[in-house]
C-alpha cells in the first residue's frame, strides 16, 4: 500500500535517514522502533507528507505521493507525538473543526462525529474542554481526529507515551479495532510490551538506517530460539549437566536448585534430541519451558550489538 | 456553495464567544471618545465666548484618525504575529498541514481572522469618528477615504505580522520583529526622509545636476502615519502644522496629487508579497534548504 523507497533525509547537514526502505500493507501493523534520535519521528512525518525526502521517494498504491500530496495526506491519518491543544474547544467543537478540515460534507458532520464519539467512549466528555482531559483521554481523541476522513493507514507517534496501564490497554484494544477494518498503522513506541501486542510487522532503525524489517512472528520465533530452555530435573541434577555437557550443540549450562538453564546451539529438532538423551539416561524431568521473547529483548539485542560494535 | 475558510471559521467562533474581545473593543471605544470629548472641550470652550471654531472639528478630526490609526498599528501585531507561531508553540500546526490543507488556507484564515477583528474595532469606532460631523466641517466622502486608509494599513501590518509569525519558531520573537519592523517603517523612514532634505538642501549648490535627492521622500509612502496625514493635508490645506511637517519630509505638491493612491498600492502590493511568502515559509515542501556539507552520523 505504501512503500518509502530508498529514503534519504538530511537537516542541518546532518543525515537523518539514509537510503531506507519499507513496505507497509493494508491490514498490518507495524512497529517502528528505535532509540531517540535515531530517526523515527521524522520518518512517521515523511509518511504524514510534512517532510520532504532529499533522495528517493514514497509511494502510495504505486504512486509519488508528490504527485499530488493533498489527495494523499486525505487518505493518512496523523497523530504526532504531542498533543497539539486549541484553547476553549470542547471535544465536540475539536472534531467538528477537523471535520470542517477535511470537507466533510455538514450534513455528514454530526453522523461522523457521533459515531467516532461513540466508538472510542468520549461520550461523558462531549462538552468538556479539550485542554482538560487527562492523557488516555486526549490521545483517544487524537486517534478519534485520525479517522475522521476516513483514512487508507495511520502513521500513529509515540501513542501510548503518557498513559497508565489502563489506558494503554484500551488504546491497545483500538488499535486492533481499527486493524480488523483492514487499514494499515505504523506505530513508533518506547512501550515495546505493547507493541508486540499489537504488531504484525516489526521495523528498527538505528542511526537513519533499518536494522531490522520483519514479520513480528517469524522475528520473534528468532529470538525464542535464542533464549535458553529451562529444564526442571527431580533428580540426579550432576549427572544431567554431565550429560548436556558432553553434547557439542549445548552451548552452556547453568544450574538454579533443580532448575537448569541451556542454551543450544540449532533449531527444535536438536532440543528434543536433547531432551530425548537425558531422558533415555534415566534423569526424570518434571518440566521444560522456554523464555518467551519479547520486543525489549529484541530491541536490546541491536543495541548491545551497537554498543559491542563502538 | 463556497465553504467558509475552516480556520477562519473556528477561530473567530472562538474569539467572539469570549469576553476579551467585547472589553477590548470598549477600552478601544473608550480611549477615542475621550481624545474626542476633550479635543472638543479643549477646542470650543477656550476663548470663551459665543463664536463656534469650526477649525476645531478639522483638529480633532486629525488628532482621532491619527490616534486611531496608531491603536490599530499597535493592536495588529497582537493579532497577527502570534497567529502561526503560536500554532507552532501549541503543536498543532503539523496536525494542521497534515490533513492536506493547503498553506495558503492556513494563512488566510489566520488573515482573514486579524482583519475582521480590527473591522470590528474600527466600525465600533465610527460613532465616535462621527460626533465630528454634528459640527460640520467633514464629509461623508472623508470618513470613506480614511476607512479605506485604515484598512490598507491594517491589511499592510497585518501580513508583517503573519510573515513574522511564519518565519520565527516562537511568538514572543515574532511580535519582537513585528514591532521592531513597523518602528522602522513609521520612524526610520521618516528619519531617512528629513535626513536627506536637510542634506540635500545644504549641499544643493554643489550636487551633479540631474541628481534629485528629494526623489528618496518616496521612502515615506509606505509609512501609513504620513499617509494619513498628507490625505487629512489634502483634504483640509489650511492645516498649517501638517502643511510645514509634509514640507519639510521634501513631499513636493506634484507628489501629493498621487501620494494617497500610491501609497495604498505600494502597501497593499507589499501585503501580498508578505503573504505569498508566508504561505511558502509554512509550506513543508518548499521550505527546505539544499544541504551541503552533509555530516553522516556513523562519522
Amino acid at each position: 500500500m505504501i512503500e518509502v523507497k530508498d529514503v534519504s533525509i538530511v537537516y542541518d547537514n546532518r543525515i537523518i535517514t539514509d537510503r531506507i526502505s519499507f513496505e507497509l500493507k493494508a491490514g498490518r501493523v507495524m512497529a517502528f522502533i528505535g532509540e531517540n534520535g535515531a530517526g523515527k519521528s521524522t520518518t512517521l512525518k515523511l509518511l504524514a507528507g510534512l517532510i520532504r525526502p532529499d533522495g528517493g521517494d514514497v509511494l502510495f498504491k504505486g504512486e509519488s505521493i508528490y504527485k499530488d500530496l493533498s489527495a494523499y495526506q486525505k487518505k493518512v491519518g496523523y497523530m504526532p507525538d504531542y498533543f497539539g491543544v486549541y484553547d476553549n474547544l470542547s471535544v465536540i467543537e475539536y472534531l467538528n473543526f477537523f471535520c470542517d478540515i477535511y470537507g466533510i460534507p455538514k450534513k455528514k458532520i454530526h453522523d461522523v462525529t457521533n459515531s467516532l464519539i461513540e466508538r472510542f467512549g468520549l461520550q461523558s466528555y462531549v462538552n468538556d474542554n479539550v485542554d482538560i482531559l487527562s492523557m488516555g483521554l486526549k490521545q483517544r481523541l487524537g486517534l478519534a481526529r485520525t479517522l475522521i476522513n476516513d483514512p487508507d493507514f495511520l502513521v500513529l507517534d509515540e501513542p501510548m507515551s503518557g498513559m497508565d496501564i489502563v489506558s494503554k490497554h484500551e488504546f491497545k484494544e483500538f488499535i486492533l479495532d481499527i486493524q480488523e477494518e483492514g487499514k494499515g498503522i505504523i506505530i513508533s513506541s518506547h512501550a515495546l510490551n505493547e507493541l508486540s501486542e499489537v504488531c504484525t510487522d516489526i521495523c528498527i532503525i538505528e542511526r537513519g538506517q533499518i536494522k531490522a524489517l520483519s514479520d513480528m512472528e517469524e522475528i520473534m520465533a528468532g529470538i525464542n530460539l535464542k533464549n535458553p530452555i529451562y529444564i526442571n530435573v527431580i533428580s540426579d541434577t550432576e549427572k544431567a549437566v554431565a550429560l548436556l555437557k558432553e553434547r557439542p550443540e549445548v552451548l552452556s549450562v547453568s544450574i538454579d536448585e533443580n532448575t537448569l538453564m541451556v542454551n543450544v546451539k540449532g533449531g527444535k529438532r536438536v532440543e528434543a534430541d536433547v531432551l530425548e538423551s537425558l531422558i533415555e539416561n534415566g534423569v526424570k524431568i518434571s518440566g521444560y519451558t522456554r523464555k518467551k521473547g519479547n520486543l525489549d529483548m529484541l530491541f536490546m539485542k541491536y543495541v548491545s550489538e551497537k554498543e559491542w560494535q563502538e | 456553495m463556497k465553504r467558509i475558510n475552516p480556520i477562519f471559521k473556528n477561530n473567530m467562533y472562538v474569539k467572539v464567544r469570549s469576553m476579551k474581545l467585547a472589553m477590548l473593543i470598549l477600552i478601544y471605544d473608550a480611549v477615542l471618545l475621550f481624545i474626542a470629548l476633550f479635543g472638543f472641550e479643549i477646542g470650543l470652550n477656550q476663548n470663551l465666548n459665543d463664536n463656534i471654531d469650526y477649525s476645531t472639528a478639522l483638529k480633532v478630526y486629525t488628532l482621532l484618525t491619527c490616534v486611531e490609526v496608531l491603536m490599530v498599528i499597535a493592536i495588529m501585531p497582537s493579532l497577527t504575529a502570534v497567529s502561526i507561531s503560536n500554532e507552532r508553540e501549541k503543536k498543532t500546526l503539523d496536525i494542521l498541514l497534515s490533513t492536506g490543507i493547503k498553506p495558503r488556507k492556513i494563512i488566510i484564515g489566520k488573515f482573514y481572522e486579524a482583519e475582521l477583528t480590527i473591522m470590528l474595532y474600527i466600525i465600533s469606532a465610527l460613532p465616535v469618528l462621527s460626533i465630528v460631523f454634528t459640527i460640520g466641517g467633514i464629509q461623508v466622502a472623508d470618513l470613506v477615504k480614511f476607512l479605506i486608509e485604515i484598512i490598507t494599513t491594517t491589511v499592510f501590518i497585518g501580513s508583517i505580522g503573519i510573515l513574522f509569525s511564519s518565519l520565527c519558531k516562537t511568538t514572543i520573537r515574532a511580535m519582537v520583529s513585528t514591532f521592531v519592523t513597523i518602528f522602522i517603517i513609521l520612524f526610520l523612514t521618516v528619519g531617512i526622509a528629513v535626513a536627506a532634505v536637510y542634506i540635500f538642501g545644504f549641499f544643493e549648490d554643489r550636487l551633479a545636476q540631474g541628481i534629485d535627492i528629494s526623489k528618496i521622500s518616496y521612502i515615506l509612502i509606505i509609512n501609513p502615519v504620513i499617509d494619513i496625514l498628507v490625505m487629512v493635508f489634502k483634504q483640509y490645506g489650511n492645516i498649517n502644522i501638517i502643511a510645514e511637517f509634509i514640507e519639510k519630509l521634501g513631499i513636493t505638491t506634484d507628489m501629493i496629487k498621487y501620494w494617497s493612491l500610491l501609497s495604498v498600492i505600494a502597501r497593499l502590493f507589499l501585503s501580498l508579497v508578505f503573504l505569498w511568502l508566508s504561505c511558502r515559509i509554512i509550506d513543508p515542501m518548499k521550505n527546505r534548504k539544499p544541504q551541503k556539507d552533509i555530516i553522516d552520523p556513523e562519522d
